[in-house]
């Protein structure tokens, strides 16, 4: 019993959560925005986009089996280029775990809670990741098992409700002089699906790598399911030009919903509920990926963990609160993203062939 | 023991913080005050023959703006929320005679400061998830639904089902009706197109989410039109709404054609009248029906095919003398004569949406820019101008189904 | 070591096979465990002399001369020989007393033993005491304690030397119905306060040679046998060995009930959850074992503690497996759901009355406002006054005797709650979902988890009325980590919720067919992994 691990389920699990986030309240309006009603396209193949960079990926994390990735940069890069590499992943993942936090508590205040402070929301996300991390990996495993079904099930419950609002034509023309502006939002649809890297902090935990490994592609398969099929509903429920100008979609989405059953009338708020859980499992992930980060980084011992998950108390709302306005805080979500690509295209290959040659190097001797 | 010890302090400080400083948003269910409907009417002086108490309501009516003079007329209806004093019996009997709702009007030139200023004039906290009609008058619309909506499509407590509805002349008055059934005239006027399935004749679809994307796209769109007595609301026709804008009423029988073309024919009635009866009038039910919008491009000139397909009971008939049995060739003229009814009925309707107010208010624009893609890039900045000029063939096809309980 | 004493009993014949485990009791124990007791420390060393009298009084002494220690002397082999015996009238049987030992003695002991002969120890207990264990001790702490369990102590003049004979009076109520744990279709018996009755009740239900009985005595002064019991090609040794470590491991003066062990030997003291399962039916006991979990019970008290436990199982009553599983699984399901609503629904009441009403469709909110409008208190005090009167209720229903039970709960819930609601101090909604918890709470079978219902209550309702529903859930959330980390003996308390296995969940969360649940819950790693065979009943195929 001692001896703990990952199941691949798990594997799964984490691999869906450390993608599906905060982003799938605004990924319509950032597609649309840019590609029109052809935007699912663009984000179908920038989820293409993020299994040929997983795949990679794994096969670096298949080298080290028994390290994380902090370790691994560190062991392959050495002790001082391998903090120059591994800095910018650092910022990403703080960044993007802040920036995640302070845009859903801005939709919380939006649709459920108006006039309580957005420190206060902040902060007791925060707090509660802050308790999640304090707790081994194995209670994550086991929070986020539990909280899987109930996401993906309201996510559904939204989807299917949402079929009887739908009017086809409006996806329609497919592809009409607009493969420009498809192929130019490839590369923003991939940024939504930031954070497929998160694995890493947990496949060293894993009973069984090889069905991991399946799992973890095939987790990876449930957001890029998700954002394609809520931008597609949300393109023939609203059409192509309300979408430029609604913030939160999704929300408005769930608010559009009119359903008998009495309970179910207003479904916004049950699903902003149903929301709270699903963006706290991607920011305990995320936080706990930067406790790593920075034990890693700063050589912090196993002993003074503790210190680290308290230090995340204060640093993350205080990047989070730091934009004063929700417009810098859009802006600021999307800029993060573009770490990913220097992490993803940059920092990954050169780090999966180094690697690559130091163990032919080692295999030789 | 010294950690829990710690843990259990910082526990109760955050505890005692969270309630003595927290409770943002608390406000118990009785302090709030549920809009349940809100008319819009444009500004209209005080008529200076008022005296006494009326003279001081109008004078609070008045908001100081700031900027500009007053444009608007908003009114919102709360219900009035009294604890009857013999709860344990049966609900709230005995109130008969007393006011159920509270109508508050304010003047302004936007809704924010009407609504705060309202706010000093009632105990309550104006809350509108509940929000169930919003009706503006002909006279807002004509100025521009485009100027004054977007308060309602910001505010984060609004609903995008809310029901608009258009009011010819005062739109105030609508909320004035005491309904004989219902407590309060806009869950009234809200259930009323529930019936729409039955009656063709009301606009099927009005809510504020739709009214928003129509709006956002262009496309122009019928909002349901409303007249009131003194305790019944009627839905009368509608209004055209092209670009933001009223451009004109459109009445029942229009109202019907346009569900015929949008694809929303859920039920009602066509009467034909047969050839070899003069006097009698023959009746059916529609059960199901099915449109079909095509456009077709031929020598590149624009035309429509509308195939509706209606399936129906034979209903009715009036003052039919032949005394005939109903059979199957007695059937089949019925039904080419419903059909030529239905052909009839909708070239009349677009022949007027089209010469008359020029409104494509059968969204056939859509059609055009989601089928021919290629050809809406040519035409789009001149289909006002195309518009009206179109071939648009209705052909109807009416099968009965069934001829109730007798031959 | 377990594995012998199943040995002895074999051999003993199955006759007498509960009186046997007693026996064995005071042997194991006085090994393992001697230098806890008190009496290990004083008398150890104090032996016997070959002067009867002196004995006597050394034992008498030691037990404080107290009134109701007998001695009764006595003379063998034609009057010659002083012997005595000695026992505590108030535990010990004296019929045995008299007709197995003293009758024998005195009356056969001269037809047997020849004058001159030495008396020998073999020939008393071999043929002449008929009861059913004799031992030859010698140091006092030995005796002591023998008598005290209210065996009796045969001492004869001129050895320094005795027996230790057993004469134990078990005196207890008869088995009882369950009075906590009711079943509609299961069987009407519960433990009653005497191990020897609640180990034969388990043995009645499991005739499996596998079922192991590990014997501790527990207690610096009680000393009290506390008896390990599983099944061992089932339950997973690690558990086993865990159970057994933590028993032995603990200094304590004494324990008088299996839920007070439980919090002894739990794993986490401070969790409000209980992380063992307290039960007073044999036939849950011994489903607990055959699922490969290891019961434990204690001399005197009239429950059973079954570890390791998780939520699910909590939650499962013996009635599931008499239905149809359909049937069960609804009935499953409505426990799961009034678990639920005892938690959650009074928070969850306050945090949309008064931080959303727009959650509500728009005649109910009217409705309540309307019961709401002209109340004096906040619904969050509201709801906390309700909260602690309905405490008060249950716990002055359980204080009082039964027949006044009745009145209090008609007095408090009838006659208070319509006043309140009347006199307009209480909304009628607020009195609904009052009684809708309560009700909740009831349906959890078991008591201590209904019981940390009603503890993770208020502050729900405190975080309801500060953050409304966003407080609510993340309260969720705190407490879905704290049981996610929470472990019962190595095994974690959520499972088989997480890590995810169909079959487990199928067996667990809701019930499942009889013929189809051929595997054993695998989160408790047990060695025997199938329970019945996996063909299918009735197949003509002959596979």
């Amino acid at each position: 019993m001692d001896n703990e691990k990952l199941t691949p389920s798990q594997i799964f699990v984490i691999a869906v959560f450390s993608i599906l986030g905060v982003d799938i309240l605004v990924v319509p309006h950032d597609m649309v925005s840019l590609a029109d009603q052809d935007a699912w396209i663009s984000l179908l193949l920038g989820g293409v986009l993020l299994f040929l960079g997983a795949i990679p990926f794994l096969y670096l994390l298949n080298l080290y089996p028994d390290k994380d990735l902090p370790q691994i940069i560190l062991q392959v890069a050495g002790k001082w280029i391998g903090r120059i590499l591994f800095l910018p992943i650092i910022v990403f993942v703080i960044m993007y775990a802040a920036m995640s936090t302070r845009l859903f508590a801005q939709a919380l205040k939006l649709f459920l809670v108006d006039k309580t402070p957005l420190w206060i929301l902040v902060i007791s996300l925060v707090v509660v990741a802050a308790y999640m991390v304090y707790k081994d990996v194995f209670t994550l495993g086991a929070v986020l098992d539990i909280l899987f079904p109930i996401t993906i099930v309201s996510l559904l419950i939204l989807v299917v409700l949402s079929l009887q609002n739908i009017q086809l034509d409006r996806i329609k023309p497919i592809l009409f002089r607009n493969t420009k502006n498809v192929i130019k939002a490839i590369l923003p649809g991939y940024y939504h699906f930031a954070g497929f890297g998160a694995i890493s902090y947990f496949m060293r935990f894993v009973s069984d790598m090889k069905s991991a490994y399946k799992s973890y592609l095939l987790g990876l398969g449930v957001p890029v399911f998700f954002y394609v099929i809520t931008t597609v509903i949300c393109i023939m429920v609203f059409g192509v030009p309300p979408l430029k100008v609604i913030v939160y979609p999704t929300l408005n989405l769930s608010k559009s919903i009119e359903f008998e059953a009495a309970i179910l009338d207003r479904l916004e708020s049950f699903m902003a509920v149903f929301w709270i859980s699903m963006v706290f499992s991607s920011l305990a992930i995320f936080y706990y990926a930067s406790v790593r980060n920075l034990s890693e980084f700063f050589s912090i011992p196993n002993q003074y963990r503790t210190y680290v998950i308290w230090a995340h108390i204060l640093i993350l709302p205080i990047i989070a609160l730091i934009p004063p306005s929700s417009i810098i805080v859009f802006e600021l979500h999307e800029k993060v993203k573009y770490i990913e690509v220097l992490i993803g295209f940059f920092i990954f290959p050169i780090i999966t062939a180094w690697a690559v040659i130091k163990k032919k190097r080692e295999m030789k001797q | 023991m010294k950690k829990l010890k710690l843990s259990i302090i910082i526990l109760l400080i955050s505890v005692c913080l969270l309630i003595f400083t927290g409770c943002w948003d608390r406000k118990d269910i009785e302090d709030r005050g549920y809009v349940l409907g809100i008319a819009v009417d444009s500004y209209t002086p005080n008529d200076s023959q008022a005296k006494g108490d009326e003279e001081k309501k109008q004078e609070f009516e008045e908001t100081q703006t700031a900027i500009g003079e007053p444009l608007y007329e908003m009114t919102v209806q709360l219900p009035i929320i009294k604890r009857s004093p013999s709860l344990a019996a049966s609900g709230a009997g005995s109130s008969d005679g007393q006011p159920k709702t509270w109508q508050i009007t304010q003047t302004g030139n936007d809704f924010i400061s009407m609504e705060r200023e309202m706010e000093s004039r009632t105990s309550l906290t104006l809350y509108y998830e509940h929000l169930q009609v919003l009706i503006l008058s002909d006279k807002v619309l004509k100025d521009g639904l485009n100027n004054m909506i977007d308060f309602f499509l910001r505010h984060r407590e609004m609903r995008t089902s809310v029901s608009l509805f258009v009011a010819e002349g005062s739109a105030k008055k609508i909320l004035d009706v005491v309904p004989q059934e219902e407590d309060h005239s806009s869950t009234y006027l809200f259930e009323l197109p529930i019936n729409a399935d039955k009656n063709a004749r009301i606009a099927y679809k009005h809510n504020l989410g739709e009214a928003m994307n129509c709006l956002r796209s262009g496309d122009a769109f019928i909002l349901p039109r409303v007249e009131a007595s003194k305790d019944e609301i009627k839905i009368t026709g509608g209004a055209l709404i092209k670009d933001g804008k009223m451009a004109g009423w459109a009445d029942e029988l229009d109202i019907e054609v346009i569900n015929i073309l949008a694809d929303e024919y859920k039920g009602g009635t066509v009467v034909g009248r047969l050839s070899g009866h003069d006097e009698g009038i023959i009746v059916m039910e529609v059960t199901d029906s099915k449109t079909k919008v095509t456009p077709i491009i031929k020598d590149g000139e624009l035309s429509f095919d509308v195939d509706v397909k209606v399936k129906g009971k034979y209903a009715e008939q009036v003052g039919v003398t032949s005394g005939g049995r109903v059979d199957k060739e007695y059937i089949k003229e019925c039904e080419k004569e419903f059909a030529r009814t239905i052909e009839r009925r909708c070239r009349i309707t677009i022949e007027k949406m089209q010469k008359e107010y020029n409104v494509d208010v059968f969204q056939l624009s859509r059609k055009v820019r989601t089928q021919k893609p290629a050809y809406w890039e040519e035409v789009k900045d001149q289909w006002d101008e195309i518009f009206p000029n179109l071939d648009i063939n209705v052909r109807a096809d009416v099968t009965i189904q069934l001829i109730g309980v007798m031959k | 070591m377990a594995l012998n004493i199943f040995r002895k009993w074999l051999g003993k014949g199955v006759s007498n096979k509960t009186g046997n485990n007693e026996g064995q009791i005071s042997k194991d124990n006085q090994q393992s465990q001697k230098d806890q007791t008190i009496y290990g420390i004083k008398f150890r060393n104090i032996k016997l002399t070959r002067n009867l009298q002196d004995n006597i009084t050394n034992i008498k002494n030691a037990m404080n001369n107290n009134f109701d220690i007998k001695t009764k002397e006595f003379r063998l082999r034609g009057q010659e020989i002083r012997a005595a015996v000695i026992y505590i009238q108030s535990v010990a049987n004296e019929d045995t007393i008299l007709q197995h030992i003293v009758n024998p003695l005195m009356i056969e002991s001269s037809l047997i033993i020849d004058k001159d002969d030495p008396i020998l120890f073999k020939t008393i207990i071999e043929s002449m005491v008929t009861a059913e264990y004799v031992k030859v001790v010698e140091s006092l702490d030995e005796i002591i304690f023998a008598i005290m369990s209210g065996d009796t102590f045969l001492c004869i003049q001129g050895y320094d030397k005795g027996f230790i004979i057993s004469t134990r009076k078990y005196v207890g109520r008869q088995v009882g119905e369950p009075i906590l744990e009711p079943s509609v279709q299961g069987s009407q018996e519960s433990f009653t306060e005497t191990i020897k009755d609640n180990i034969g009740l388990i043995r009645r239900r499991l005739r499996d040679p596998n079922l192991v009985f590990n014997v501790h005595k527990l207690g610096r002064r009680t000393q009290l046998e506390v008896v390990v019991i599983y099944i061992k090609d089932i339950a997973n040794q690690n558990i086993v060995d865990e159970v057994i470590r933590r028993i032995s491991s603990l200094d304590i003066e004494g324990v008088h009930n299996a839920a007070q062990l439980g919090l002894h030997i739990t794993d986490s003291p401070n969790s409000i959850f209980p992380l063992f399962q307290v039960t007073e039916r044999p036939d849950r006991t011994v489903r607990g074992l055959m699922e490969g979990r290891v019961a434990i019970l204690v001399e005197g008290g009239s429950r059973a503690l079954l570890v390791p436990v998780t939520l699910p199982l909590q939650v499962q009553s013996v009635d599931d497996y008499y239905e149809n599983w359909i049937v069960g699984s609804i009935l499953r399901i409505s426990r799961y759901i009034g678990l639920f609503i005892s938690s959650f629904l009074p928070a969850i009441y306050i945090a949309v009355t008064s931080h959303h009403p727009g959650m509500l469709p728009t005649i109910l909110v009217l409705t309540i406002a309307g019961s709401r409008a002209g109340m004096p208190f906040p619904g969050f005090l509201e709801a906390i006054l309700m909260e602690v009167t309905i405490a008060m209720l249950q716990e002055a229903s359980i204080r009082l005797p039964r027949v006044v039970g009745q009145t209090v709960s008609i007095v408090g819930g009838l006659v208070v709650g319509q006043a309140a609601v009347q006199a307009g101090i209480v909304g009628p909604i607020m009195v609904i979902i009052t009684a809708l918890t309560a009700i909740g709470s009831f349906t959890i079978p078991d008591y201590s988890l209904s019981l940390a219902t009603r503890a993770i209550r208020i502050p729900f309702m405190v975080l309801a009325a500060t953050l409304g529903i966003f407080g609510v859930s993340m309260g969720m959330l705190l407490l879905l980590i704290y049981i996610a980390d929470l472990k019962s003996f190595g095994v974690r308390y959520i499972r088989p919720l997480s890590p995810y296995r169909s079959s487990d969940l199928k067996q667990t969360l809701i019930s499942s067919k009889e013929r189809s649940m051929v595997d054993r819950p695998i989160f408790l790693n047990p060695g025997d992994k199938q329970k019945q065979s996996n063909a299918k009943r009735g197949d003509g195929d002959g596979q």
